[in-house]
């Protein structure tokens, strides 16, 4: 098989992204979206050891997707602050 | 209150983290790091981390995470990330200026192509111009300046130079500013009368050793193909017997003759009275370029060798000797302390034009060294910024191309680097990037630099992580600069 599928309700499109992004530097991996879950082919077999190399960048960026939507607005106003602070 | 939400009232402050190992390493925009156990991590991101935990005041203490009794917490964060960035509110404090293109060694490797030794003055930098440069230099509101003569062999040049200083040292009257002159030299045709302005001047020397006499002599050739190693080296001795105070220090270039002969070069450093060494991968510029393939090595070797060299200069250390590797040093100096190292090449937004500025013969304004070796490689003129002759320095700093390539350095914003847990500690080098892809950023799964780098934080953090405390003494010293006794060090082989 070329391609894994996972449920839409549960990943982020930003972390499947990322993971893609990630390990493009060894393999072209392309994503496509259907009705409650996307599609991840590989150029050519989606081997196991693939598999879990790809769904470990997943789970962590899944964590970073999280955490960044809570930090977003933190963020900035730490850079505010401290621009303000310097003039 | 329900007494178990009552023990969880936390806040998640930003960060970032990578897994090592079985551990997870956490990092924040200030710099603090700290590593966690795998399920310790799962129950601080889920919110349920007693406070209790062993971990919790640490992580608090770090600004991983606050609490009701955390005060101006990001008043806090704000003055660290201030003081990690500084070197944005402080203007170029930088100024390189190429006294000539001319140069009495012709090495295979030289970044700058440099040409040979010929009468031809065209070839020079002015009066005039180095004149104008100084002007410009004064006009950045950096506190603290540092004056770089590059070539060429800019001693080729020294009358030049001699002006320049005179004249940098005449606009300072009052002292308003702190300057340091530096001279990239090669030392082969040092004389007398340049050694007695050096010293009178108290300017720092920064030359090329590429290690013991056979590896130094393969590269670094005269025009007629003379050995250059043993002259070298008279002239050092010939300056410390003037002054022992003169500051030299010694640039090490990297080739596939010396990756494998570390330890060797290390050895040659300090018996020749050095007490730290670079080791810096060959950049794709200049003759470097042109020779890639006689001269380069994949970036495994790079790091294997690297690694190698570094756990010897460790082991010096613990015997006593106190002996410093620069690229780990700027990198301890990044992670352990509250500050940036001040290395133009590893900031973000990159150091280009903002922490260092580069002159060249005719006057042009370029945002690196690396862009000025660009130009001359390729004629293509994106990285000048203008030229000193005829525009002011607010018109070079008001160029649209530095704008753009700031904007595109900032790794915060980059994808691969916004996500990475080294990115308080790294930089972007937009011109490399710019050299080889034609765009400013880079793609991370293909960058040497970013491979390089990552593998690098991960020994480190790794030998952070050790605990072994001899270890992370001498990488205080190194990151402070101050010698081993002065932590409180003493070396394994003298207790």
């Amino acid at each position: 098989m070329n391609f894994i599928e996972l449920d839409s309700s549960i990943y982020a499109l930003q972390a499947l992204e990322r993971a893609i992004y990630d390990l493009s530097g060894e393999i072209v991996l392309t994503i496509k979206q259907g009705t409650g879950h996307y599609k991840i082919f590989a150029q050519n077999e989606f081997t196991y050891d693939l598999r879990d190399k790809f769904m470990q960048l997943v789970v962590d960026h899944q964590i970073r997707a999280k955490l960044d939507l809570q930090f977003a607005d933190f963020r900035q106003k730490i850079v505010e602050r401290a621009i303000s602070a310097a003039h | 209150m329900n007494k178990k939400i009552e023990n969880i009232s936390y806040k998640l402050l930003p960060f970032q983290f990578r897994k090592i190992k079985n551990r997870i390493l956490l990092t924040n925009d200030s710099g603090e790091y700290f590593f966690v156990e795998e399920r310790d991590f799962l129950l601080l991101i889920d919110g349920v981390l007693p406070k209790e935990h062993a971990i919790y005041n640490s992580l608090k203490s770090k600004s991983f995470i606050c609490d009701e009794y955390s005060e101006n917490i990001l008043e806090r964060l704000a003055a660290k990330f201030r003081t990690k960035k500084k070197f944005i509110f402080e203007s170029t404090a930088l100024h390189m200026l190429i006294m000539t293109h001319r140069c009495n060694q012709q090495c295979e490797y030289c970044h700058a192509s440099s040409k040979k030794d010929t009468d031809d003055l065209s070839e020079d930098m002015s009066q005039y111009t180095a004149r104008k440069c100084i002007e410009i230099v004064f006009e950045s509101p950096s506190p603290s300046i540092k004056i770089e003569f590059q070539g060429g062999e800019p001693t080729l040049n020294f009358p030049v130079i001699k002006d320049t200083v005179e004249y940098a040292k005449s606009l300072n009257g009052e002292n308003t500013k702190n300057i340091e002159f530096v001279i990239c030299t090669n030392l082969y045709d040092i004389n007398d009368a340049h050694i007695e302005f050096i010293n009178k001047h108290n300017i720092h020397i920064s030359t090329s050793i590429d290690g013991s006499e056979h590896l130094h002599n393969r590269y670094r050739k005269t025009g007629s193909g003379r050995n250059t190693f043993g002259k070298v080296i008279g002239n050092i001795t010939k300056i410390r017997n003037h002054n022992r105070e003169i500051n030299i220090s010694a640039l090490l270039t990297v080739t596939k003759e010396n990756i494998n002969k570390l330890r060797e070069v290390v050895d040659t450093y300090i018996s020749l009275g050095f007490n730290s060494v670079f080791i810096r991968g060959l950049n794709p510029f200049g003759k470097a370029q042109s020779n890639w393939l006689d001269l380069a090595y994949s970036d495994d070797e790079f790091i294997e060798s690297y690694f190698d060299v570094l756990a010897y200069i460790i082991n010096l250390n613990k015997s006593g000797i106190y002996f410093t590797e620069e690229w780990a040093a700027i990198l301890m100096t990044k992670i352990l302390t509250p500050y940036d190292s001040g290395f133009v090449d590893i900031q973000s937004p990159a150091g280009t034009g903002i922490s260092g500025v580069i002159y060249d013969v005719d006057g042009k304004a370029f945002i690196s060294d690396e862009a000025r070796m660009f130009y001359r490689t390729t004629k293509n003129s994106i990285f000048c910024l203008g030229n000193v002759n005829s525009q002011s320095r607010h018109d070079l700093m008001a160029s649209p191309v530095l704008r753009e390539v700031l904007t595109n350095s900032i790794i915060e914003t980059l994808p691969g680097c916004a996500w990475c847990a080294y990115q308080p500690y790294c930089g972007s080098d937009p011109v490399r990037n710019f050299s080889q892809l034609a765009d400013f950023i880079s793609f991370k799964p293909n960058d040497s630099f970013c491979h390089i780098n990552k593998r690098v934080f991960d020994y480190l953090f790794t030998m952070l992580s050790s605990e072994d405390e001899t270890t992370l003494d001498i990488f205080w010293a190194w990151a402070t600069g101050r010698a081993l006794p002065d932590i409180g060090f003493s070396s394994v082989g003298s207790e």
